[in-house]
């Protein structure tokens, strides 16, 4: 802030947290807002959270310390009287993640200072891109939850079951062991052309069940990526698979302090390319392979050809090339990492195989 | 309620429960009022939080990001979806319409289809949804218009269809109560147990989901007599009097219930109980905010009213969660005919002797149906299983 001379920082929330979005209220003050919310930073130092809606107002209370959150069904009126109170120059105000708020409430804030607020969402996680030792406990939390989801999901995986009682069950079982959410894609096809969310759809013999398994552990995301054959697999599927997971440990073993995303995009792409599939790993086929992990910040970002994010320690994404081909339809797999002095760490300990349901 | 990462329950339209005939209906009455305001088109929005106007005309549920109906005065409807071309198949179980389509680059799409749907190339485009679209969508189709047409707000008209619940809805309805009241026992069943306020909530989302739930959210106290709070952490901690606040989905419609669980004799609960019998019975149509929430008041003192409660004493509800009218906050809200609601009451005293319920209702010509009520839920310190 002192850098762009900014005064104040406005950080906006719409209270939906995923695993792949930054949520800039989330990352100043780590409160999960139900509604929307925001998060006033002044240059010296001092802070106020306003959350919504009212009913939230003793989570909101106890926020900070002192104490400095306000809970109000009228969020933008509350933050209206709130700037009233600062001396804050116009053009001296910058505000962080706009875009995702609803556009009246947007529309609103952008009148308080007559439009002249610095947009500051480039400048704004490159701060605090690494995640700090609690972030990376509850990260290490999280990744031993989805390895238990993935075991109770081979022990429940039966033909004849829906896809999405199969991920309600899942669900519910990581809740029990402490996950506070779970962003979990899982779908079964003999011919996957992408990842989907769950559907009514009735698993069969043959299928390939493809899964994101995603549980958040007071609030930080974890992202482990499978693929669970439905009977016994054709030959191809285990050498495509095989093919899949190599691209992927070439992508970790690129990873260290100094080298960038596009680096680590490019060792994944590089294997899948010498196999013949050059054209696959572009879109439609493919957008990228991983991402950041939230909530809060999503630092450092995607796996891409396009990002250059230098890595640096502590700083956590997974990683999943994630593929279509065509012999075999999309595979998955996908091991979350902690970037550490030399290389890097993977927080799951069992790492991506394909598992085989034997009905 | 709490927002979630992923909706994974079941989700795909289903004709059994919700028939084509019922969207050919409110299309056709939708169409009607853009002909009526002069409009040339509609575009409506939702998204993973909020999409009870886009469910309204194409049952669909947006799973992943932003989804919007592109609906002509005549001809087919379009859906655009986030995700990619891959992840259609999968889309396209979610609704009855059949041109399904990834959202691509917003502005271009949107412009392309007013130039295929727009005759003399005046598009006046009424939003459905409009209110809660994001800046970044909502910039996109602003300057998709703005070259040669006008948006206008379509949302007060759809509220108005939608308030009015078929037959078929309130059959829905009715399910949805039926499986809350299953959600509410288990929980009642773990708390008497033993169980924390998580294992309880936990116990409960289960049993709803066995029983059918596409969908179910729980708040609960995190301190005896606490406010209803998402569960930050894993705490452990066994809490009475437990507030609870369930809202569980079928087949895309809500059901919301308050219940209050070992709560002391006599108290807050016997306070709230009162006051929410107290609005039922002065529930009919025409009925309004503040006979509501005037008759709700006689009976809460010397306790206050719960600051759950405070700014709104119930509201309409259906495919969202909330919708107009808000009881409290509108003076002038009044009940009709057919329409759905949630009413909630509170009483709050010294300490953990708070208390929140609420029920369901339709309006009926002469009163209300209590689809679902708290008072046979929340429970008395020393009651007994069976005693109620």
């Amino acid at each position: 802030m002192c850098e762009h001379g900014i005064d104040l920082l406005i950080a906006c929330s719409n209270g939906l947290q995923m695993p792949d979005l930054p949520d800039p209220v989330v990352h100043l003050s780590g409160y999960r807002s139900l509604g929307e919310s925001f998060v006033l930073l002044h240059r010296n130092g001092t802070a106020k959270l306003i959350v919504s809606p009212a009913a939230d107002a003793e989570r909101a209370a106890a926020w900070g310390n002192p104490p400095a959150g306000i809970a109000t069904d009228d969020l933008v009126g509350t933050l209206d009287r709130e700037l009233a109170d600062c001396k804050t120059v116009a053009g001296r105000a910058a505000i962080v993640g706009l875009d995702a708020m609803p556009h009246d409430v947007a529309e609103r804030l952008l009148a308080i200072q007559q439009g002249a607020m610095l947009s500051f969402d480039d400048a704004f996680y490159s701060a605090n891109a690494r995640k700090t030792s609690a972030e990376i406990g509850r990260a290490r939390r999280a990744a031993a939850i989805a390895e238990q989801g993935l075991e109770r999901l081979v022990a429940l995986a039966r033909p004849g079951m829906r896809e999405c009682d199969l991920a309600v069950e899942l669900n519910c079982y990581t809740k029990s062991l402490g996950a506070d959410d779970n962003f979990l894609m899982l779908c079964a096809s003999p011919h996957n052309p992408a990842v989907s969310p769950s559907s009514n759809r009735r698993i069969e013999q043959g299928d390939i069940l493809i899964t994101e398994l995603t549980p958040s552990y007071e609030g930080q995301f974890v992202q482990i990526c499978r693929t669970v054959a439905i009977g016994p697999p054709r030959a191809e599927i285990r050498e495509k698979y095989d093919l899949v997971v190599r691209a992927m440990w070439a992508g970790i073993e690129a990873i260290r302090p100094g080298v960038t995303m596009s680096q680590v995009c490019a060792a994944i792409d590089r294997v899948l390319q010498a196999a013949g599939y050059a054209e696959y790993c572009r879109p439609p086929h493919m957008r990228r392979r991983g991402h950041g992990l939230g909530c809060g910040s999503v630092s450092p970002g995607d796996v891409a050809v396009d990002n250059e994010t230098v890595l640096e320690e502590d700083m956590v994404f997974v990683v999943h090339p994630n593929q279509y081909l065509p012999e075999t339809g999309y595979l998955m797999c996908g091991e979350p990492v902690r970037v550490t002095a030399t290389g890097a760490e993977t927080l799951s300990t069992k790492t991506a195989a394909l598992a085989v349901i034997s009905s | 309620m709490k927002n979630t990462a992923l909706l994974t329950g079941p989700y795909d339209w289903d004709p059994a429960l919700l028939p084509l005939a019922e969207f050919e209906a409110r299309l056709a009455a939708v169409r009607r009022g853009l002909a009526e305001c002069g409009a040339t088109s509609l575009l409506v929005h939702g998204h993973s939080i909020e999409h009870g106007a886009l469910a309204y005309l194409t049952g669909f549920v947006p799973k992943l990001g932003p989804a919007f109906a592109l609906v002509p005065r005549e001809g087919a409807i379009r859906i655009l979806v986030s995700g990619g071309a891959g992840m259609i198949g999968s889309a396209k179980l979610l609704t009855w319409v059949e041109d399904v389509r990834p959202l691509g680059n917003l502005r271009n799409t949107i412009s392309e289809w007013l130039r295929e749907t727009v005759r003399d190339g005046r598009a006046v485009l009424a939003l459905g949804g409009g209110k809660i679209m994001a800046q970044r969508p909502y910039s996109a189709v602003a300057s998709a218009i703005q070259p040669s047409g006008k948006t206008i707000d379509m949302d007060d008209r759809l509220d108005t269809l939608r308030r009015r619940k078929s037959p078929r809805e309130l059959e829905l309805l009715r399910e949805a109560c039926r499986i809350l009241d299953i959600a509410c026992s288990a929980l009642e069943r773990a708390a008497a147990d033993g169980s924390n306020a998580r294992s309880a909530a936990l116990a409960a989302e289960r049993a709803a989901f066995d029983a059918g739930a596409q969908d179910v959210r729980i708040l609960a106290s995190a301190r005896n007599g606490g406010p209803p709070l998402p569960f930050d952490g894993p705490s452990g901690i066994r809490v009475s009097p437990l507030l609870a606040c369930l809202g569980v989905r079928f087949a895309g419609y809500w059901a919301e219930g308050l219940v209050t669980i070992g709560a002391p004799q006599g108290g807050a609960l016997a306070r709230a109980e009162s006051a929410l019998a107290a609005m039922l019975r002065e529930a009919r149509p025409g009925a309004t905010s503040s006979d509501l929430t005037r008759a709700a008041a006689q009976h809460l003192p010397p306790y206050k009213v719960h600051p759950l409660v405070e700014t709104s004493v119930g509201n309409g509800i259906g495919l969202s969660f909330e919708e107009p009218p808000i009881f409290g906050r509108d003076e002038k809200a009044r009940f009709e005919q057919g329409g759905v609601y949630t009413l909630r009451s509170g009483a709050m005293g010294e300490g953990g002797d708070n208390a929140i319920v609420s029920a369901m209702v339709a309006v009926t010509a002469n009163g209300v149906d209590v689809l679902w009520s708290a008072i046979h839920h929340s429970v008395n310190q020393g009651n007994t299983k069976g005693s109620r």
